[in-house]
């Protein structure tokens, strides 16, 4: 089968509504979004008291927290993965091969990057804008939701940028998702494994899904980046 | 706590006092702030010359012993000294931004809250002028309902003279209307303390005479106004008392 043949069947699957691969794609979001609403929490705290409270070690624990940035996601699967085997630590939670260990192992994917550029958005804010917030009688939560309305523009920046990341993944939804038809089976590793078997046609139209997610993620990032810019030359 | 190397020579401390002597010494019965030995030290990092310096870091400033009452017939306190005296620094001390290296520091209004400080440059959050209020008014400490925090946020639009200018973005004020927003923002809660450091830097003639016919207003309405400057302005015609660090001491003088 040709390219333009195959890429014309994947085009079909989609305008179809094919259930099969419309459920794949459920499952992505669906466990990319859950890990983001788990990550985004302590990730934003992270990133808070990195900017605001001086202590020793501070630098070691950004250091630590940009390599962790570049762990392939495969390593953080393998890791996972010994975690929650029979034999591992958290071998009696029984969530290996489930969507919830592939919402962990995103939340371990995003928390780096979400942390990286939580702090230099939080960072980017001037420091007067936190004891203003506190002089005008804001409690403490009340003044940090103003520090990120404050960089705004960085922190949908980090959240589009940790979403990306996460819902590209492969290896470790392949290592402890197992790629389970309707259960795990998520777009990465059904392209992976539709390609093996030679079925081209749903590959591509789930890497169609993909690359308009990234473009979509892409011009939104842009956007973000050109206003952020304009705001801060207001 | 280290004890303070020299004794101040202001209008409400006796010279002949010990340390010791004016850190026991009881507040008096209607003074608004009382301190005693309250002292900064610059860190050691920061250290000036050698022969400034002690192991504990150079001292910046101490006030062994004040006492202030707000005058009755309003008028402000001008805090006055040379760049680099302390005057931010005791100011961001007094509002409880700032750990003094040691000494006591008692305001007679209930919580440090109610002690209001604004920056020399005062920020301005990223929304329009009138979003600016509506979030001091939302984070106020009396609690106030969604209607009347409306009505307080018009009247302190009215009362900046900037209701013409609601829905600009704040930032996009020039310096005089931005000093006035903040003074606004910051007037919203009536906190009974005001502290201002260097209000006038960067304004022109017209934008101080402003500030200053709002000062009086706020000082008759019984708030205590503590403003710095390293010089004397139109704000200085307005105050009842100055203070003044010189070479690391505070001296007060009333002007009534």
């Amino acid at each position: 089968m040709s390219l333009w043949e195959t890429t014309q069947e994947a085009m079909g699957l989609l305008l179809r509504m094919d259930a099969a691969l419309w459920e794949i794609i459920g499952v992505s979001f669906r466990v990319s979004l859950l890990a983001m609403l788990a990550a985004v929490p302590p990730a934003l705290l992270i990133a808070f008291v990195l900017v605001r409270c001086a202590f020793p070690g501070r630098w070691l624990l950004i250091s630590l927290v940009n390599t962790l940035m570049a762990v392939p996601t495969v390593v953080v699967g393998l890791l996972l993965f010994i975690l929650l085997s029979r034999a591992g630590p958290l071998g009696d939670w029984h969530l290996l091969f489930s969507q919830p260990a592939m919402i962990m192992g995103q939340i371990l994917l995003a928390l780096p990057i979400l942390v990286v550029m939580l702090h230099a958005a939080l960072a980017s804010v001037d420091k007067r804008a936190w004891e203003t917030a506190l002089q005008l009688g804001a409690s403490r939560p009340a003044a940090l939701w103003r520090l990120v309305m404050e960089a705004r523009f960085g922190v949908m920046a980090a959240l589009v940028a940790a979403f990306g990341r996460i819902i590209a993944e492969v290896g470790c939804a392949m290592m402890v998702g197992g790629n389970i038809a309707g259960f795990t089976r998520n777009i990465t590793t059904a392209i992976a494994l539709e390609t093996l078997k030679g079925e081209y046609a749903q590959g591509v139209a789930l890497g169609m899904v993909l690359l308009v997610l990234a473009l979509a993620l892409n011009l939104l990032l842009g956007l973000l980046r050109g206003r952020g810019q304009l705001a801060v030359q207001a | 706590m280290s004890p303070p190397t020299s004794s101040s020579s202001s209008a409400t401390t006796d010279e002949s006092l010990s340390a010791a002597t004016a850190a026991a010494a009881p507040c008096a019965r209607h003074a608004l702030l009382c301190v005693r030995d309250l002292h900064y030290r610059l860190p050691p990092a920061a250290r000036g010359t050698a022969d400034a310096c002690d192991a504990s870091g150079r001292l910046l400033w101490q006030v062994p012993l004040l006492d202030w009452t707000p005058a009755h017939s309003g008028g402000w306190v001008h805090l006055k000294g040379d760049n680099g005296s302390g005057k931010t620094t005791l100011l961001r001390v007094l509002a409880g931004m700032q750990s003094p290296t040691g000494g006591e520091l008692q305001w007679a209004v209930p919580g440090t809250e109610r002690v209001h400080y604004l920056h020399q440059q005062p920020y301005l959050f990223d929304t329009s002028v009138s979003g600016n209020l509506v979030l001091a008014a939302r984070w106020q400490p009396q609690r106030r309902s969604a209607g009347q925090q409306r009505v307080q946020v018009e009247e302190m639009l009215d009362w900046s003279g900037l209701s013409d200018k609601a829905r600009q973005p704040a930032r996009s004020l020039s310096g005089g209307e931005r000093a006035r927003l903040a003074l606004a923002r910051a007037w919203l809660s009536r906190p009974p303390v005001l502290l201002l450091d260097e209000p006038a830097a960067n304004l022109d003639q017209a934008a101080v005479e402003q500030l200053a016919t709002r000062l009086e207003q706020m000082c008759r309405e019984g708030c205590a106004v503590i403003l710095s400057s390293h010089q004397d302005n139109a704000l200085s015609d307005g105050c009842s008392a100055r203070w003044t660090l010189t070479e690391g001491r505070l001296h007060t003088e009333s002007l009534l």
